[in-house]
């Protein structure tokens, strides 16, 4: 049944499918208005989800795809100043010897994470908060595996260097 | 897992190498390790303990499930069913349309008018004997005018000869 296979394998994926959103828009209120659209497109077309193999992936696609649209229309909602500043005022202050608060270190990483090139953002969200395999995210984001091993690897390559400027310590 | 095969992996990590299995064993290490970490991992420490707090984000909102529940209510369409017959409508009223003009053709022979008709007939003759006759008198007249040529070319030959006879001198 449609309505089964949606309930198991479509709805299960909104949280996935809000942090993808969250990191591409950077805005959690325009993530939760496409979580809502993929939702509503996948609930329609119920009668052809049986014909995919990974449903999970299908519907990373059309967010992906959505989030897109949404960027180039520029149409995505400004982050709140208060965030920005926050993470500015703590790039400010620190010194090699200080160690991070924890909230301090996870908007840190974040911001450093969101000013990757689009392509690597959302190559390392998918690999490494969200456990995809090259496969499936050359599936999600339409490349093909060679571009995904690239984008990973200079993703993380600007990760080391950032990490290693600001000193951050294990948690 | 000690620091040697950590480390092994983490230079794996950053190479962009490691499978999902060795990206597992990696995240277990740094989720279940308590303690100072060499100087060395700290990075890959921190980032896997940034990985692990943004896994934990969900949508969390109440407004989301009760529009998801609202959307449940109505029945989706059947949009498979209905695309298909259309599509398969389309393709009918295709083979049908190509095999009405290609019977239209082949029916519609080319019409000989009246004056088409006419001229096919003309001379011709339904006796055999008139036709000898004529056939006779068409070839007289070809052999006449044949022989008047002759006489022409004679005389062309009559020049040419003293034409070569004068070069010869």
């Amino acid at each position: 049944m449609s309505i089964d296979i949606f309930q198991e394998k479509v709805l299960p994926a909104s949280d996935k499918l809000f942090r993808f959103a969250s990191r591409l828009l950077e805005n959690e209120e325009d993530a939760r208005d496409i979580v809502q659209e993929v939702m509503l497109k996948m609930w329609k077309n119920s009668s052809l989800i049986h014909r995919y193999q990974n449903v999970e992936a299908w519907c990373m696609q059309i967010a992906k795809n959505l989030c897109l649209d949404k960027l180039k229309a520029g149409k995505v909602r400004e982050n709140s100043k208060t965030e920005i500043m926050k993470a500015q005022a703590v790039t400010e202050s620190i010194t090699p010897y200080q160690q991070l608060e924890h909230q301090d270190q996870q908007r840190l990483v974040g911001s450093i994470m969101n000013a990757l090139p689009e392509k690597q953002k959302m190559a390392v969200q998918l690999r490494d908060i969200e456990g995809f395999s090259y496969k499936e995210i050359a599936d999600i984001l339409e490349i093909d595996m060679n571009e995904v091993k690239v984008n990973i690897f200079r993703a993380r390559k600007t990760l080391k260097e950032n990490l290693l400027k600001i000193n951050v310590y294990g948690l | 897992m000690d620091y040697s095969e950590v480390k092994i992996l983490v230079e794996k990590y950053w190479n962009g190498d490691t499978d999902l299995e060795e990206e597992a064993r990696l995240k277990q290490f740094f989720e279940k390790h308590s303690g100072p970490l060499p100087d060395d991992l700290k990075e890959t420490a921190g980032l896997f303990g940034y990985f692990k707090e943004e896994r934990k984000r969900g949508m969390n909102d109440a407004g989301f499930e009760a529009a998801i529940s609202n959307m449940m209510r109505q029945p989706p369409e059947q949009r498979g069913r209905v695309v298909g017959f259309g599509r398969k409508l389309w393709k009918y009223a295709a083979a049908i349309i190509i095999l009405l003009t290609a019977g239209y053709f082949v029916i519609k022979q080319p019409q000989t008018t009246g004056k088409d008709q006419a001229a096919l007939t003309l001379d011709t003759y339904t006796d055999p004997d008139s036709a000898f006759a004529a056939t006779k008198a068409a070839l007289a007249l070809v052999s006449a005018n044949l022989n008047k040529g002759k006489n022409g070319m004679q005389k062309i030959a009559l020049f040419d000869e003293a034409q070569q006879k004068v070069s010869e001198k």
